[in-house]
């Protein structure tokens, strides 16, 4: 199955032909050369994009001014990313955060700092932080989340939304405000 | 004027409810029963909310819901749902309804305001010193209509010093009228006294009406 963390993992192929480009090949690292293997270094890149994959009824894209690909811890940090994905055109998702992590050995993502998504149906939502369990295709706030629909307004401590059924759980202090029509 | 006086058109109008035919009960329609402001009515009071025995809401006022939890599901074909459980309040202007869960339906995605509300499980309505009590209860926003049901126990209302009990009882709630359907029961109570009437030398002596004694048996 696609998932977004393919995006993480194209970054892995970025970040091996950045290290190429500075002559130190993977495999000259991991052959039993004599010489004291060399730690990589975090890779920095800026202005990336990735867009245009398709596959499994999902479009994915990911943006990001700047990123940092750490293949010792296997994390992508990504800044000011925006993210959009969709099972079909009718659900398509578009979150943009600061700061965004991705695992490059899993599916994974998260992200901080004042995260906000807009979906077709002109619904958005705002939160300090979220991420996405691939497994359950869940987007989760564990924080204080805002959701605006229409005239209506509501709040939680805690949001679970389900991608591909659009099914919304909301915990703690829920409040939901309509304004008069 | 006398309380049992200033309450006989509303328990006429709880009596012609009453004795409605079962084929009735399928339709929520609320009796003529005493208009906000009716002639006799004591003037220095606020027509709109003291004098009326059944429950008004604003339309034009911002809904409030809150509860512990609540789960949203949308339709293929746009309708959304959303289901508040949990220590659930809805509040619209003076109206408060309280209940263990509760369903909005949203006809469609652009629609903000739900258009039909159904609460389970301890229901209760108050507004303005009426209060309400149900198993559950079915708000229709379209038709302006509340009903409030109970299984087993009858459902209530109280306000004041006056109660009817039934096995339904229907709210107009554009028009503020009510109407109690299957075992009806009216019980009013001569109030101690009432700081809000006015004084009025010229007004008779009306004899007190005898406590706890139901007014209309069910027809």
């Amino acid at each position: 199955m696609q998932k977004p963390g393919r995006a993480a993992r194209w970054l892995v192929g970025a970040c091996c032909a950045a290290l190429g480009a500075c002559n130190t090949s993977i495999s000259d690292l991991e052959n039993g050369d004599a010489r004291p293997q060399i730690e990589m270094p975090p890779v920095e890149m800026t202005g990336v994009l990735f867009e245009g994959y398709h596959g499994d009824l999902r479009d994915l894209s990911v943006k990001a001014t700047s990123a940092t690909v750490d293949m010792k811890t296997k994390l992508a940090h990504l800044h000011d990313v925006q993210i959009g994905f969709a099972d079909d055109p009718n659900s398509k998702m578009d979150i943009s955060a600061p700061v965004g992590d991705f695992h490059l050995d899993g599916d994974d993502f998260a992200l901080s700092g004042g995260v906000s998504g807009t979906t077709a149906a002109d619904e958005h939502f705002k939160s300090q932080a979220i991420t996405y369990v691939s497994k359950t295709r869940t987007i989760v706030s564990d924080v204080p989340v805002e959701l605006h629909r229409s005239s209506v307004v509501m709040t939680a401590n805690r949001m679970e939304f389900e991608v591909p059924t659009h099914k919304l759980h909301l915990w703690g202090n829920v409040h939901a405000k309509v304004k008069p029509q | 004027m006398s309380v049992a006086r200033k309450l006989a058109p509303c328990v006429l109008a709880l009596l012609v409810g009453a004795s409605a035919s079962p084929a009735d009960e399928s339709k929520p329609e609320a009796p003529a029963a005493a208009p906000a402001g009716a002639p006799g009515a004591a003037p220095a009071r606020p027509p709109d909310a003291v004098d009326r025995l059944g429950l008004k809401f604003s339309k034009n006022s911002e809904l409030v819901i809150t509860s512990d939890e609540a789960e949203g599901v949308k339709d293929p074909d746009g309708k959304e749902t959303v289901i508040f459980t949990k220590n659930v309040k809805a509040k619209q202007a003076d109206m408060t309804l309280d209940c263990d869960w509760l369903k909005a339906m949203y006809p469609d995605p652009s629609a903000g305001r739900p258009d039909h509300i159904y609460a389970k499980g301890n229901v209760v309505i108050t507004q303005e010193g009426s209060i309400a009590h149900c198993v559950e209860a079915e708000v229709d926003n379209v038709a302006c209509t509340a009903e409030c049901r109970s299984q087993g126990n009858k459902a209530t209302l109280h306000r004041e010093t006056d109660d009817v009990e039934g096995n339904t009882i229907y709210f107009d709630l554009c028009k503020g009228t009510v109407k109690a359907v299957g075992d009806v029961v009216v019980r009013v109570r001569q109030k101690d006294k009432d700081p809000n009437a006015p004084l009025d030398p010229n007004a008779p002596a009306a004899p007190a009406a005898p406590a706890d004694k139901p007014k209309a048996p069910p027809g």
